[in-house]
């Protein structure tokens, strides 16, 4: 009996042996994440979480409570435990550059995703920024409503309030800006307001309460929100204030579930898709580095536009949130 | 009366060996924190835990003056704020006048501060909580709701500075605790504010005059915040009118972990230095063994509960 059991112990333990001798072969890849106060920043780790899973990487991440200094000191915590590579989300361009600096002494490889930073991507250890372009998607987005409005009134014409993101932050001025580029061109169509609600659900209702008061029934067209949680805040507004001309008119980016969903039953006319899916990317980016092939410095993730103004669009629409459904997809 | 007087004579001069259970504290997170990870106690490690949380410790060290006059200060993380956005925007003409008007700024808030309550005689908090939100806007109009760039290289690098392997802030750190250690115990002011936080109305019968007092208290806590906002500036290398957001309840933490109380006319600023490496060291333990960030808060918060606790269960 004993000796079974020693054999037995002997046994687990070159298993467990053999596991971390495994273990070390996998890439340790570390993740500093801007903070996890917000859905679509949640979406961004659990997608990272489950790619890290799914090409193999052993995966440690932490976050940066929304503060630049607190990240930066986050970051120096994971590049102490030396991984083979490094991917930042940074909070601002400038306050988390010296990240850079610390890769290229650590010699870790650095992947930025979503916003990049101060330094060049492709220069020393910053192999690569990975994002979407929110100007183009915001500029789409224009043009999905300047059309929407002709095919309403038979003419480029109509009203927008807009309810921004976060101030200062290069997503804001960059949705922003591509949303008015789409506009310029049609005179007639004009913001009336613009207010930021800082990306948050409350705020946007908040923001949408002061718009309803300030303009009457009939004086907007639509509302264009920089995220999705502060259209859904300001769908809310619109409902309790029993504004129904405005259920239907509510344009939005982000792409995630309850966005789609109101696409679908019609509370939202559009939504611009700019859903936090880095994860497949960066690693796989990172692991082509690791074996030696050449990686692009910047990379543009594709978009949609999610509507059901057109056939194509609601069949689209439609069976992308049926995928949500069946996958649990929060984005 | 006379009674009062021998209490707060007890009280400023309690020592070191009146609280063992803080330094048993310390000395036992720095064990788990050895157990737990070899990097714990590497050189690069240790130096990540003093540069990333010397704001928090420049601010506690003025929240520990604050609380010990019975009052509070939450306009401190909105300060730092402004101070880097000013930092950022006279830094390009002249360095020194950017440090100069930065400390100056954060003074006069601290003064107007204390001239407020004094005269309006509304509680603390209600006043700083106003104040918070107003340097926090003044600080978002001033840099147009913008990060502001201009914070000179050599300046950025300052906090990453050593003087023979040691961080220049952490030196720093050192002076400040020293000097306001010094000052709470061995100069008139320091001994007026324990005695006005401990019992206003007595101290004002010894002929203390009380609202100046407050007032300097508030002073001494807009230095702080204006020292620890040019750390701060250096730290992330530019002007965040949107940074340093909550930085007064970590300074509040530390400070109350060390034994400050909310009733004023108690606290050791030795004592706030080791609640605030305690606090610092427990966060960077939670980040090397990577717990989940939605945890970490609970170890914070436990820790609280029992460090103040363990206080006001001996006490009664």
């Amino acid at each position: 009996m004993r000796k079974v059991s020693s054999v037995l112990l002997v046994l687990v333990l070159i298993s467990f042996m053999s596991a971390v001798g495994f273990a070390a072969d996998r890439p340790l890849i570390a993740f500093s994440q801007v903070a996890m106060n917000h859905p679509w920043r949640i979406a961004m780790t659990n997608d990272i979480v489950y790619w890290a899973e799914k090409l193999g990487v052993d995966l440690i991440w932490n976050e940066g409570e929304a503060d630049a200094a607190i990240q930066l000191t986050k970051v120096r915590d994971l590049l102490l435990q030396e991984p083979d590579a490094l991917i930042m989300s940074p909070f601002q361009a400038t306050a988390l550059d010296p990240v850079k600096e610390m890769c290229d002494e650590a010699g870790i490889p650095l992947v930025t995703i979503d916003r990049s930073i101060d330094s060049e991507p492709g220069t020393g250890m910053y192999i690569s920024f990975i994002g979407k372009d929110n100007t183009r998607i915001a500029r789409e987005l224009g043009e999905f409503v300047a059309n929407y409005l002709y095919e309403l009134n038979g003419e480029y014409k109509g009203n927008i309030v807009e309810i921004q993101e976060a101030v200062g932050s290069s997503a804001t001025i960059e949705r922003y800006n591509g949303f008015r580029e789409a506009i310029a061109e049609y005179p007639d169509i004009n913001i009336i307001a613009t207010q930021s609600g800082h990306g948050y659900r409350v705020e946007g209702t908040k923001v949408m309460e002061n718009y309803l008061e300030r303009f009457p029934a009939g004086t907007i067209d639509i509302v264009y929100t920089h995220s999705d949680e502060m259209g859904l805040g300001a769908l809310q507004a619109i409902k309790a204030a029993g504004r129904t001309e405005l259920i239907g008119r509510l344009v939005t980016m982000d792409g995630q579930r309850a966005a789609i969903e109101t696409v679908v039953n019609g509370e939202h006319l559009g939504v611009a898709d700019y859903a936090p899916h880095f994860g497949e990317a960066a690693i796989k980016t990172i692991l082509a580095y690791l074996a030696g092939d050449e990686v692009e410095p910047v990379q543009m993730l594709d978009f949609n536009l999610y509507h059901m103004t057109t056939p194509e669009g609601e069949n689209f629409t439609r069976n992308y949130y049926n995928r949500m459904l069946a996958e649990d997809l929060f984005y | 009366m006379f009674q009062n007087r021998t209490q707060i004579k007890n009280k400023v001069g309690s020592n070191f060996s009146g609280n063992i259970v803080l330094p048993l504290v310390f000395i036992a997170v720095m064990l788990i924190g050895a157990l737990i990870s070899p990097l714990f106690f590497s050189v690069q490690n240790l130096r990540n835990i003093i540069i990333g949380s010397a704001t928090f410790g420049i601010l506690a060290s003025g929240m520990t003056v604050i609380l010990i006059a019975g009052e509070i200060d939450l306009s401190v993380g909105s300060q730092v704020a402004l101070t880097s956005v000013v930092m950022a925007t006279l830094a390009p003409r002249s360095l020194t006048l950017a440090i100069f008007v930065s400390v100056l700024v954060t003074v006069s808030i601290g003064i107007v501060n204390g001239v407020l309550l004094t005269k309006t005689k509304m509680p603390s908090f209600v006043l700083t909580l106003s104040t918070m939100g107003i340097v926090r806007s003044i600080a978002l109009v001033i840099g147009d709701g913008q990060p502001v760039y201009g914070v000179p290289r050599s300046y950025a690098s300052l906090a990453n500075a050593s003087v023979g392997g040691i961080p220049l802030v952490a030196l720093a750190l050192v002076v400040i605790y020293l000097l306001t250690w010094f000052f709470l115990k061995y100069t008139t002011l320091g001994r007026s504010i324990y005695s006005v936080g401990s019992n206003a109305e007595a101290a004002r019968l010894t002929g203390i005059n009380v609202n100046r007092i407050k007032v300097a208290a508030y002073a001494i806590s807009g230095f702080m915040a204006g020292l620890a906002g040019l750390y701060y500036t250096s730290y992330v290398t530019l002007g965040l009118p949107d940074g340093a957001v909550d930085y007064e309840t970590e300074a509040i933490t530390a400070a109350i972990i060390g034994g400050a109380s909310f009733f004023g006319g108690e606290g050791q600023v030795t004592n706030t230095l080791l609640g605030f490496l305690i606090v610092a060291i427990v966060k960077n333990i939670l980040n090397l063994m990577g717990v989940s960030p939605f945890v970490q808060p609970v170890a914070i918060g436990l820790l609280i509960i029992v460090a103040v606790g363990v206080r006001t269960m001996r006490k009664s």
